[in-house]
């Protein structure tokens, strides 16, 4: 049968009912992104000697979106309007876009007053970070988890609760395979809380060695291993534990 | 969405789709609240996984919001965007397939993957599975060229902006497209219909 033109344009209008992002994913993104230009999180710059839109173009990004929201949860509550703080373009050094490049503490940054033609979120304020809180990811995670847990969620049946706890290790495995080794810490660090006496407890502490070690938290990867391995000596899953961290 | 293939129509378009050549104040709220959507989608489009489509968004939007202030834009504001977001997209891609080989392979088996997929593929509609099936046999940069003209509607010059080529080429590259959508359409229908 020929395919018209027509046709695809219904394929089209059909696929566009689920093409769009829901109003969680738009708040989270904006949130994400505040948080990060709040602390002054360095983008990189890769090959950034060209000038221009060019240049900017040629610039990727290394911020892991979710080292960005969970700081955003830690830190959200407390303040009410984003903190307009821009580094030094020509002091800061660029961050290395390696994968085991791991987001610092903040870059010491530059408050400065923006420019007149860019509308800022109002007020804005200048809003002392709370050092302790955002030093590291893991600090900004340990903050962040209460916030990020359910705290009434129902319990299941054992089935489904083993097909839902199947079905969210799943997700931490696609942002694995996606290289978003943040977003899987971030998931795994909910649904560690969310299934305390869940069934694939071994896989989720397997799964998290791994994810440390790609996000390059070699010390945090290193102790999680050790506790893996004493937990779980017969576990299958100890040799590519052990084997996680051997690109370093 | 602007749906256009044989003879793009005119459309309404905003104030940032119409803005000039030239110099441009950035409004970061206003460019994200106005093409966040176009951002999301077309990542997707491109062959992010939906896992990955907030922190690929996120990238995309910190690249713009780094710009800020006054600059000089060679196209619309929406072409520029495109020109961002599909770096972004290749980056994830590279990112993707280099992680799938060399570490994160031998995960595969800690969860039956089709544990997962039913619900995913619901949430996201037979038509859209459908057509990312499409977009993904396509060439590089035939998709760029359907997905800016046939999908968003743009104009050629402003697609021609977006993709730096030539108007020739960029329909060249459109034909091309539309023939080869056809063709995997008519397949995966044949496909379809072979199946008990």
């Amino acid at each position: 049968m020929t395919c018209t033109d027509e046709d695809l344009r219904k394929l089209y209008r059909n696929a566009a009912h689920f093409e769009q992002p829901s109003r969680a994913d738009h708040l989270a993104v904006r949130r994400a992104i505040s948080a990060a230009t709040a602390v002054g999180i360095s983008t990189v710059a890769a090959g950034a000697s060209a000038s221009g839109v060019q240049g900017l173009l040629a610039q990727l990004v290394a911020v892991k979106f979710s080292t960005g929201i969970l700081i955003g949860a830690a830190i959200g509550t407390t303040i009410s309007a984003t903190a307009y703080v821009v580094e030094s373009r020509m002091a800061a050094p660029s961050v290395a876009t390696a994968p085991s490049a791991r987001p610092g503490p903040p870059l010491p940054g530059r408050r400065i007053a923006p420019p007149e033609r860019v509308k800022l979120p109002a007020p804005v304020v200048a809003v002392e970070l709370p050092t302790k809180s955002v030093s590291s990811p893991a600090e900004a995670r340990a903050m962040a988890r209460p916030k990020t847990v359910a705290t009434a969620l129902p319990t299941p049946s054992d089935a489904d609760g083993l097909m839902e706890e199947s079905a969210d290790l799943a997700r931490v495995q696609a942002a694995l395979s996606q290289g978003n080794a943040e977003t899987a810490i971030a998931l795994l660090g909910e649904q560690r809380a969310k299934f305390a006496s869940g069934k694939l407890t071994e896989e989720r502490a397997a799964a998290e060695v791994i994810a440390l070690c790609f996000a390059g938290r070699y010390e945090q990867a290193s102790g999680a291993r050790s506790r893996f391995v004493a937990r779980y000596p017969g576990s299958p899953l100890v040799k590519r534990v052990n084997e996680s961290c051997k690109s370093r | 969405m602007a749906l256009a293939l044989a003879a793009p129509e005119p459309r309404a378009e905003t104030e940032s789709q119409r803005q000039p050549l030239g110099e441009v104040a950035l409004d970061f709220d206003a460019v994200y609240a106005e093409h966040f959507a176009f951002v999301w989608r077309n990542l997707r489009r491109l062959g992010v996984a939906d896992s990955s489509l907030r922190d690929a968004a996120q990238e995309v939007f910190l690249v713009v919001h780094r710009r800020g202030g006054n600059f000089e834009l060679r196209g619309t504001i929406r072409s520029w965007i495109y020109s961002i977001l599909r770096r972004v997209a290749a980056a994830h891609h590279r990112k993707s397939q280099r992680l799938m080989v060399e570490q994160f392979a031998p995960l595969d088996d800690l969860v039956d993957e089709t544990m997962a997929n039913p619900e995913r593929h619901a949430e996201r509609g037979q038509e859209l599975s459908q057509l990312l099936a499409l977009l993904a046999l396509l060439d590089d940069d035939k998709r760029d060229a359907l997905l800016l003209v046939d999908l968003e509607g743009m104009s050629a010059p402003e697609a021609c902006l977006a993709l730096d080529v030539n108007i020739n080429t960029l329909y060249a590259r459109l034909r091309a497209a539309r023939q080869q959508m056809r063709r995997h359409f008519e397949e995966q229908r044949a496909s379809d219909g072979s199946q008990p």
